[in-house]
């Protein structure tokens, strides 16, 4: 019965999109009771806002700007690292769900396999960041900051280029690599 | 992308779209981009702020680019669409079948079916699913004949992303998938009284003596009869041989002509839907009686199915007419078609005609000169002061030239009365049986006064 009614939730775009305005004015009313700083309530409600209307209108582009400008509030607002953490795995589900308004407007048939696959990865893609921020936040605390983080901030971020490059080199070999031809195929002699 | 029709032993012809090896699946998507930005912008910040604590907001995002680079891989796969039927009635639903296969499978994809005007959808007609790897999914749309014609899938949409929905793309192809959209009206059958005769047997009941079922007279025996046609009964009683003459039964062959006029606007539709019933059903009943049947459509094409008999002559007759309803809107009309030459002598010919136009009439006489016994049913439209066009619009202009339509449509018709043509008017709330039947009727009293 359960598992009827969360296939129902998600099949409604307009209730995902609803989702996407909810989860993140949750995260604000709680980073505003963890704050230190004044005002960050109005900015972190403007980006929950402007996430909702991206999800409406169907933009990723407008939702990742809310997203952008809620991380800049949480941010600002001086918020224990847990409370960060938990901030942005929540922004990274609001993503999700505002993916898969997307994907459900007008109300097509879903496979219920198709929501059950994002709710898995959004609950790996959550345990793994948690685990690797753990431990980077672990390392830079033992040590002197500029000396650790900045070599490996680089490093990550050159490491993440060359990995995005490399793979799409891989891709665009994959696709433009020359197929043996029919006759080829049949007379493999030749 | 590869697209090819492959015929189907159970259903009609497939299409096939290959997505292997298609750049247009394998794109970036905005939320990569976002999330890209969002990581980048969190490690920057980090390290120029010396911030580690900002890297907490942003590590879900530098955790799920990289596992979408990592474990990207290009789409495989080959979706195919079919229609488990592809003769159906108006008001018939019909199911779509769309196979998606893939090798490595597809986390998600997305089908959409753009039907033409003459489908109706049932419910929705995009559906979202995933293909598991070796696997096969199958996605099933129903539409609903709408209006009779020939219907297709106009355009089918796939769109596929990978399972963080950083990669993946769009695909518009166009389906070969045809559906035959028949009249509902179809099943009714209708037939003529036959007065020209050819030399094969048939079910028409021929007003000559011979060979047949139907017992015409009996008469005392003559030379040269068959004494397999002595009445012993008769016979016996009168104490001299009589015989009995039957009426052979013979068959005949049918032309039926319809004017392909314009289905522009509503009305027109209707007379042309009309006209297609009763073509039909004429056709129906000859070929039922074993008469030759052949059709000749004018109009926008020029279609000529010789006389034949069998079934097949009427699904190719059925065939012909649907096609009748896609026939592009004032094009150039053609009414001499070389056709008229090879109808038989001995035909009766049922044309099936507004009288619009000068041309048809001319036709339909040319026809009648040669010696062909000729009837038309003229599907009559709503009258100029009915309820539906009460409030058109008309200027002076059009209200005169209808007039002058409709002064040369009488001029037309009363020449054709005069050549010996048939003329039947038929109003719109009439049955075709009905009409059909006033032919019949028409015909038996015109033989009767010798009109022809």
């Amino acid at each position: 019965m359960l598992n009827w009614h969360i296939d129902r939730f998600f099949r409604a775009g307009p209730l995902c999109a609803l989702v996407t305005l909810a989860l993140p004015m949750v995260m604000a009313a709680l980073v505003n009771s963890h704050r230190t700083e004044d005002n960050i309530l109005g900015i972190l409600l403007v980006a929950s806002g402007t996430i909702f209307i991206g999800s409406l209108m169907g933009s990723t582009l407008a939702s990742g700007f809310g997203t952008i400008l809620f991380s800049l509030g949480t941010a600002v607002a001086e918020v224990p690292v847990w409370l960060m953490a938990v901030v942005g795995i929540s922004l990274y589900i609001t993503l999700v769900i505002h993916d898969l308004s997307g994907a459900f407007h007008r109300g097509p048939r879903i496979a219920p396999a198709i929501w059950r696959n994002a709710a898995t990865t959004a609950l790996v893609i959550a345990a793994t960041s948690t685990a690797a921020f753990a431990m980077v936040y672990f390392v830079a605390r033992l040590t002197t900051w500029q000396s650790i983080v900045v070599p490996f901030g680089v490093a990550a971020i050159g490491f993440a280029a060359k990995l995005a490059a490399d793979s799409h080199r891989t891709a665009g070999r994959q696709l433009t690599a020359k197929r043996p031809s029919l006759s080829d195929a049949d007379n493999p002699v030749s | 992308m590869a697209q090819q029709s492959s015929p189907d032993a159970l259903a009609g012809p497939s299409t096939s779209v290959r997505l292997t090896g298609d750049r247009d699946l394998a794109r970036r998507l905005p939320l990569f981009d976002v999330c890209g930005l969002i990581a980048l912008a969190g490690l920057v910040t980090a390290i120029a702020f010396r911030r580690p604590d900002v890297l907490a907001l942003t590590t879900p995002f530098v955790v799920v680019v990289a596992a979408a680079l990592a474990l990207w891989r290009p789409v495989d796969g080959v979706v195919q669409i079919r229609a488990d039927r592809t003769r159906i009635v108006e008001g018939e639903d019909v199911t779509v079948l769309v196979d998606i296969t893939s090798a490595r499978g597809i986390d998600r994809v997305e089908i959409e079916l753009e039907p033409s005007a003459r489908l109706v959808a049932v419910g929705s007609l995009r559906a979202i699913t995933t293909v598991k790897p070796n696997s096969t999914a199958t996605v099933a749309f129903t539409v609903r004949a709408g209006e009779w014609g020939i219907a297709r899938i106009d355009k089918l949409t796939i769109r596929v992303s990978d399972r963080f929905a950083m990669f993946g793309g769009e695909l518009d192809t166009r389906a070969d998938t045809t559906v035959t959209i028949g009249l509902p009206e179809d099943r009714t059958s209708a037939s003529l009284e036959a007065e020209r005769f050819r030399s094969i047997v048939g079910s028409h009941l021929s007003n000559d003596r011979g060979q047949g079922m139907e017992i015409a007279d009996i008469r005392p025996f003559q030379p040269g009869d068959s004494t397999r046609n002595i009445n012993w009964r008769i016979s016996n009683r009168r104490q001299e041989p009589w015989v009995t003459l039957r009426h052979p039964d013979r068959s005949t062959t049918v032309v039926v002509i319809v004017d392909a006029h314009d289905g522009g606007d509503d009305e027109q539709r209707l007379t042309q839907r009309r006209s297609v019933s009763a073509a039909m059903a004429l056709s129906r009943g000859h070929l039922a009686l074993h008469d030759r049947v052949g059709l000749l459509v004018v109009g926008h094409t020029v279609q000529w199915l010789p006389p034949k008999l069998g079934r097949n002559q009427l699904f190719q007759i059925a065939d012909h007419l649907v096609a009748v309803s896609n026939a592009p809107e004032a094009s150039r009309r053609m009414y001499r078609p070389p056709a008229v030459s090879t109808i038989p002598n001995n035909a009766i010919v049922v044309v099936v005609s507004p009288l619009r136009d000068p041309l048809i009439v001319s036709l339909v006489a040319e026809i009648r000169s040669r010696g062909n016994p000729v009837s038309v049913l003229v599907p009559e439209t709503e009258q100029a002061g009915s309820s539906s066009s009460r409030f058109r619009v008309t200027n002076r202009t059009t209200e005169q030239a209808r007039r002058l339509a409709a002064v040369e449509q009488k001029i037309g018709v009363q020449s054709l009365r005069e050549r010996g043509v048939g003329i039947v008017s038929w109003e719109p709330d009439q049955p075709v049986m009905t009409v059909i039947d006033s032919v019949r009727q028409l015909r038996m009293a015109m033989a009767r006064g010798r009109s022809w």
